[in-house]
């Protein structure tokens, strides 16, 4: 019997194993780190590798995921994480039961989610996570499948609660968002519609944060993606002045508190993606909309077989003194990597 | 004499459209003869200077839910694509939510989401006229909606086996911009990229099979979890 079980389940094993250079000469006219004090390392090397395995019977009567994770760092220890690993069982046509550790993530922001309460923080310079990173949370969630509607409960530790309300309304994808934990409730909503052939808009809102954009697909594939985000806890213009007023005074106080794409409220942010060939680069920029400061990060890839990518990615930062990205303490970030799928 | 040419033509017109309505229909059940069907699909790209190829199991229900479970190549493995009548979501584990897209946005090569995942003739288009040509049928389709891809269709018909064995697809502009050649009785496709001569995009069929496609399946929460 468990032969005939281990024969009629298909296990899917897939994943990426990446290595990076990242080069990262210290911002000594940066007013957090005159003479590099923070003590930024010029080079650092890091790799991973990343796993997914799925194991499921033919009927789909039930399904276990794992991400398993791996890292090191030449500047650090290294490092394994389970991200998820789930066991999902499917009772009935309308209902599905899940346990275990699992990546939720909701929204339909590209560079933020606001309504993403249960989910991992995206970093927008890096919003589709090249490196696999982010861990899941323990849960126990309940899907329910009625006419068209979904209904996602989430039961996790420390009396914690979720719910997501999903819908396709009008060719528009609309869901609502609870949130509950010891300190409180919060609300969201998400919406999202492709109009015509290319053209998508989408925006979230939750208390104190809400992001609108487009995405619009321009023919030869090339993507654009523009943003804006409002986040109420961000710094407001006062609270900024004293930060800089802090950071003249407190160096090691202003680096606790720094915490760039957090400086200020409200952001503008644009992707634009170009494939070509076997090749694909990808321009990004994030505007400090209060102060005009500025990231810009340019991704180069090269499809060198169908298993095997390599890349360079240059991050750098623009900003008049006394703005958000000139307390920034690297000059810029320039990273050399290769990953190779299986 | 008039009046009998006219009164004729009056009772063509019906019948006409009545017609080319009835073999869009033959079509699409000889193409799509399981209302709920797994299917393997083989893509290959080719150019003057490369090619590509990509796998495919396709899970269909109904006429107009399908869900594409990228296979190969490694860097595409695990990514999902649903496609709702005309709304579109990709899955992709890195993301680990489903991402709204556009028609246009490419599955690969010059196959775009739309001819990969559509196969429903009837569903998405009027037929405006029938002619015949020897052993086959052309017909000229007009999208139903303006937010389907290709705006309208020329379907060359074999008239024995309902098969079709081209199709000239037209954007809003009239432009003819991709032809889809169809052997071995639907499961091989060929699509040249009339704008880029030279492209073109091969689809092979394999294993079709009836299969047991739940609803909630096609639901943009269960990509990639089922």
């Amino acid at each position: 019997m468990v032969n005939a079980l281990v024969l009629a389940v298909t296990l899917r094993v897939f994943g990426s194993a990446g290595a990076e250079s990242q080069l990262t000469p210290a911002n000594t006219a940066s007013p957090l780190n005159p003479n590099n004090v923070a003590q930024i390392p010029l080079a650092t090397n890091v790799s991973d590798a990343t796993a997914f395995l799925d194991a499921t019977p033919e009927d789909h009567a039930w399904k276990l995921h794992l991400k398993l994770r791996a890292d090191s760092s030449d500047r650090g220890s290294d490092h394994g994480q389970i991200g998820e690993a789930y066991l999902q069982i499917n009772p009935t046509p309308w209902l599905d039961i899940t346990a275990g550790r699992m990546i939720e993530k909701w929204g339909t922001g590209y560079a933020w989610n606001p309504t993403a309460f249960i989910g991992p923080r995206k970093n927008p310079t890096d919003p589709g996570d090249r490196r696999s990173s982010y861990r899941g949370i323990d849960t126990i969630k309940t899907d329910v499948f009625i006419k068209g509607t979904n209904v996602s409960l989430y039961v996790m530790q420390h009396q914690t609660f979720a719910v997501r309300v999903y819908r396709l309304i009008a060719n528009t994808d609309v869901s609502l968002h609870v949130f509950r934990d010891r300190s409180g409730t919060q609300q969201g909503i998400s919406v999202a519609r492709v109009f015509g052939d290319s053209l998508e808009l989408h925006g979230e809102i939750a208390r104190r944060r809400a992001v609108i954009g487009a995405q619009y697909t321009f023919p030869h594939n090339i993507n654009v993606v523009a943003e804006l985000y409002r986040g109420g806890d961000g710094l407001t213009q006062r609270q900024w002045t004293s930060f800089v007023a802090l950071a003249s005074q407190d160096i090691r106080g202003a680096n606790n508190v720094y915490a760039p794409l957090r400086m200020g409220r409200n952001y503008e942010f644009i992707r634009v993606d170009v494939p070509f060939s076997r090749n694909d680069l990808e321009l990004i920029a994030i505007t400090n909309a209060r102060d005009g400061s500025s990231i810009a990060r340019a991704t180069f890839s090269r499809k060198m077989t169908s298993r095997m990518s390599v890349y360079v990615i240059d991050t750098e930062f623009f900003g008049r003194a006394k703005s958000e990205f000139a307390y920034i303490q690297i000059r810029r970030a320039t990273t050399f990597g290769a990953r190779v799928y299986f | 004499m008039k009046t009998i040419l006219f009164t004729l033509a009056l009772f063509a017109l019906p019948l006409h459209a009545d017609e080319a309505s009835a073999i869009l229909a033959r079509v699409d059940a000889a193409r799509n003869p399981l209302p709920s069907f797994s299917v393997d699909v083989e893509l290959t790209s080719t150019s003057a200077t490369s090619t590509e190829s990509s796998k495919f199991h396709v899970y269909g229900k109904g006429s107009d839910r399908s869900i594409v479970e990228f296979i190969a190549p490694a860097t595409e493995k695990g990514k999902y694509l649903l496609m709702l009548r005309d709304a579109m979501w990709i899955y992709m584990p890195s993301a680990s939510r489903p991402i709204r897209i556009s028609p246009l946005q490419r599955l690969m090569g010059q196959a775009s989401n739309g001819d990969v995942a559509r196969t429903n003739f009837a569903i998405d288009y009027n037929p405006t006229s029938v002619a015949s040509e020897g052993n086959t049928w052309v017909l000229d389709l007009v999208a139903k909606d303006p937010s389907i891809a290709y705006a309208r269709v020329r379907l060359w018909v074999d008239k024995t086996t309902s098969e079709p064995s081209r199709a000239d697809f037209y954007v809003v502009s009239g432009k003819l911009i991709k032809r889809a050649h169809y052997y071995d009785q639907g499961r091989r496709v060929e699509i040249e990229d009339l704008l880029r001569p030279g492209n073109k995009t091969q689809m092979k069929y394999a294993n079709l099979a009836a299969r047991q496609n739940p609803e909630k399946m096609f639901t943009k929460d269960s990509l990639g979890k089922w």
